[in-house]
């Protein structure tokens, strides 16, 4: 019998629910959560405002094609929050990129805290999927580009309408968090996006902030283990119908979903920080878009940074040193073409080095190289490079 | 080290790296998505501003579809080179008596076999015939092409071999569109214009290429083809989905490119089998140098150029008759393809290449095979050589 992975996922839920009632949740209310791990300044009472701004400068050659150099006010991202009563917080984040070309309100959500373990989450909410999306501030990151898995299998910034439920359980030393929601999900545009191949983040509407396109949501989780100070593990998926299978309550072509999962980690070895995300994502492409859609995507990136030196700087001021070494890869149609039987390629392979120097926690100044091979989908293959530099900082 | 000191170094090790970090371009002989080195700047200017229109892809919000083969030109002409099986056509038609009707009711001449999300792909339908496949050919130096003059054309044009040679090349002529200017060098004959571009020479200038090339492999209607393919309803997209200025811009990009690179073409094996080539009659059609008339485009007017075509129409037999055919052609008739740029054709097919219409030959030499009709002299010539000079000869296409 088959079961579809959203009813797993909604048993899941309920099961996971259960749990909060019988398993000993945490009293503290300091649940670990990456969307609200950001520095805010006190305003007024219980709110609180934050933000970051980050500009970049980029010369790079596509095959040998030189682009020359250009600098980037990529985003301006302001974030409000306000705790509402001890147990209500609202927290929401509007970014505007390249001034205000594009403006979206990335997030919006109200959280309720029934106990640790057990948080009522509405609103617009950053998709728990993989390890960047919900941790995708720039000052972050040692690496002015986004990780390619991140982007493009997960197409971070990834919000979406929806509701559900996170919370955290506490072992000893260790954690084991828990989110799960259900939201409007993405839509068919997703299968042809404007590099003429399927595009997960061209599947993201704001539309969908005030009406899902088929009625159906997607049901999106992640479990996240924290043990000790040094490890985090994630795992986490998406489940759900992409296309508008029902117009004025008729179904008018054949349910399709999309699946998408993920693992991510952090781990810390003495000063060395690893991080990692891999995602795999399934579609299901109607027939008469065989070989031009794809019905997996794929890829993962691992991230290498050590501290290297401190140097002091006037006015008793210090600035941290960084190196970092990060490799991607996404396959962006995997499998065989259906005519021929040959390989599919649309591929690209990634390496990224970085130095970073950081005169505080808040702010951080980049140079990376990066040096990018490229397959089209037959397999032609073609360079590409990049020097960039940039400045990242919450305020 | 200070960190001034590091400074120093970093800002030093860019500014005399810089060009050192970045990828190469590839070698000029080696590409074919290159513009004509004469172009004035606003030419080179107008040049760039096809290419982006030429790389563009179309999604369903902006009028793809919504039953289309491809998503963009370049996706089909990838680097400007030939295509490859996932782009290839399929036309379709049947001859109704002598009368060989395109069934455009039925959706053809084109099978558009990609369909938008709640739209059905197109089938071959039962009353088809003639079915026939073809693989995108390259685009590079076809506004020379275009500037040749009907003249020269009809200079080669021999359609009841009155020399005797066997060769009986005739130029197709074709009823033009509303929209075909008469440039100089062109003219009308009973009202027709001589096709010189597909495969069947069905398309009387560039800009007639390209407005069908639209409308039938992305189903993006222009103000020069209105109408979606009309078996289907059309998608909501208002018409024109593509705009004159667009769909020109791609013309003149297409006029701009330059002529395919030769590559080696003084090594002794490479002209020994251009004389073997001669030898063996394959130069009656496939014309090593023809003449371009006046153009609007200085760098394009009055040149020899060497593209080894006669732009005729030719029986080439039962091997490649598919039943199908366009326009006054018959099945078994096909425009001379250019052999310029043959060399470079699995530059844009992944490494594997594939020859012919449809790309049906892995090989060359299994491509002269499938020559026949008024080319089966020049196949056995080619069959009757020795191993060396068979290689000699297949030497020489590489270097085109």
């Amino acid at each position: 019998m088959y079961t579809r992975p959203s009813t797993l996922i909604i048993s899941s839920i309920i099961a996971l629910c259960s749990i909060t009632g019988i398993a000993q949740a945490r009293s503290d209310s300091t649940v670990k959560d990456p969307v609200l791990d950001r520095p805010l300044t006190p305003i007024s009472g219980s709110t609180a405002l934050g933000g970051y701004a980050e500009l970049n400068s980029h010369y790079r050659s596509d095959h040998g094609v030189i682009e020359g150099f250009t600098f980037e006010f990529r985003r301006f991202n302001i974030f409000l929050y306000s705790a509402i009563s001890k147990h209500v917080r609202f927290f929401s984040e509007l970014e505007f990129e390249h001034g205000t070309e594009e403006i979206a309100l990335e997030t919006a959500q109200l959280d309720i805290e029934v106990t640790p373990a057990a948080i009522l989450r509405g609103g617009i909410i950053l998709v728990p999927l993989g390890r960047f999306n919900q941790n995708h501030d720039s000052p972050k990151w040692d690496f002015i580009e986004r990780p390619l898995v991140s982007t493009e299998i997960i197409p971070s910034t990834f919000s979406e309408v929806g509701a559900g439920i996170h919370g955290q359980f506490e072992f000893g030393s260790n954690f084991l968090n828990y989110e799960v929601y259900a939201v409007n999900g993405l839509q068919e545009q997703l299968l042809i996006g404007p590099e003429g191949r399927t595009h997960l983040a061209s599947g993201k509407s704001e539309e969908f902030f005030a009406e899902d396109n088929n009625g159906s949501p997607a049901i999106t989780g992640k479990l996240t283990s924290y043990i000790g100070e040094s490890i985090e593990l994630g795992v986490s998926g998406y489940v759900g119908a992409y296309n508008s299978y029902l117009l004025e309550g008729e179904e008018v072509q054949p349910r399709r979903d999309l699946v998408i999962a993920a693992i991510d980690g952090e781990f810390h070895i003495s000063d060395l920080t690893v991080q990692a995300e891999a995602a795999i994502a399934t579609i299901d492409v109607p027939p008469s878009l065989t070989d031009v859609a794809s019905r997996r995507q794929q890829g993962a990136f691992v991230e290498l940074t050590h501290p290297i030196t401190t140097f002091a700087l006037p006015l008793e001021r210090t600035i941290a040193l960084t190196g970092g070494l990060r490799a991607d890869y996404i396959d962006l149609n995997a499998g065989r073409f259906s005519t021929s039987g040959d390989v599919i390629y649309d591929d690209r392979l990634s390496l990224t080095v970085s130095l970073a120097g950081r005169t505080s926690a808040s702010t951080v100044v980049k140079l990376n190289y990066s040096h990018d091979w490229v397959r089209d989908i037959l397999g032609n293959p073609s360079q590409a490079s990049a020097i960039r530099a940039g400045v990242a900082s919450y305020f | 080290m200070s960190l001034r000191s590091l400074g120093i170094s970093l800002a030093a090790l860019l500014s005399l790296s810089c060009d050192a970090l970045m990828t190469s371009p590839p070698n000029p002989e080696d590409t074919l998505a290159e513009p004509i080195e004469e172009l004035t700047t606003t030419q080179l200017q107008l040049h760039l501003q096809g290419d982006e229109q030429f790389a563009k892809v179309f999604t369903a919000a902006e009028g793809l579809g919504p039953v289309f083969v491809s998503t963009s030109c370049q996706s089909c002409h990838v680097g400007d080179g030939k295509g490859h099986a996932l782009t290839t056509l399929t036309r379709f038609g049947r001859y109704d008596g002598e009368i060989w009707n395109a069934l455009e009711h039925l959706g053809g001449p084109q099978l558009q076999s990609r369909a938008l999300p709640g739209f059905d792909p197109e089938v071959i339908p039962a009353e088809a015939t003639g079915v026939a496949r073809f693989m995108p050919p390259a685009v590079s130096g076809l506004g020379y092409l275009e500037a040749v003059t009907d003249d020269e054309i009809l200079r080669y044009a021999d359609p009841d071999d009155r020399d005797g040679d066997g060769i009986s090349g005739r130029v197709h002529l074709i009823d033009p569109p509303e929209y075909f200017l008469l440039r100089p060098g062109r003219s009308l004959i009973d009202g027709r214009a001589i096709g010189r571009f597909g495969f069947k020479a069905a398309s009387v200038d560039l800009l007639h290429q390209t407005a069908k090339a639209y409308r039938e492999d992305m189903g993006v209607t222009s103000d020069f083809e209105m109408l979606d393919v009309p078996r289907h309803a059309s998608d909501l997209v208002a018409d024109p989905e593509a705009s004159a200025a667009i769909v020109q811009s791609v013309v003149f990009y297409l006029r701009t490119l330059k002529t395919p690179p030769r590559r080696g073409q003084t090594s002794p094996g490479v002209l020994r089998g251009e004389q073997l080539f001669a030898d063996a009659g394959c130069t009656s059609c496939h014309r090593p140098s023809i003449v371009t008339g006046p153009s609007d485009i200085a760098a394009i007017s009055n040149r020899e150029i060497h593209p080894y075509t006669d732009v005729l129409l030719h029986d080439m037999g039962p091997e490649l008759d598919d039943g199908y055919t366009e326009g006054a052609a018959e099945t078994r008739e096909w425009r001379t393809t250019p052999l310029w740029g043959i060399g470079l054709a699995s530059h844009s097919q992944g490494g594997t290449p594939r020859y012919l219409h449809d790309g049906r030959a892995s090989s060359l030499r299994e491509a002269i095979r499938f020559h026949g009709g008024e080319a089966a002299a020049s196949r056995d010539r080619f069959n009757a050589m020795s191993s060396h000079e068979q290689e000699a000869l297949l030497e020489f296409l590489e270097s085109l």
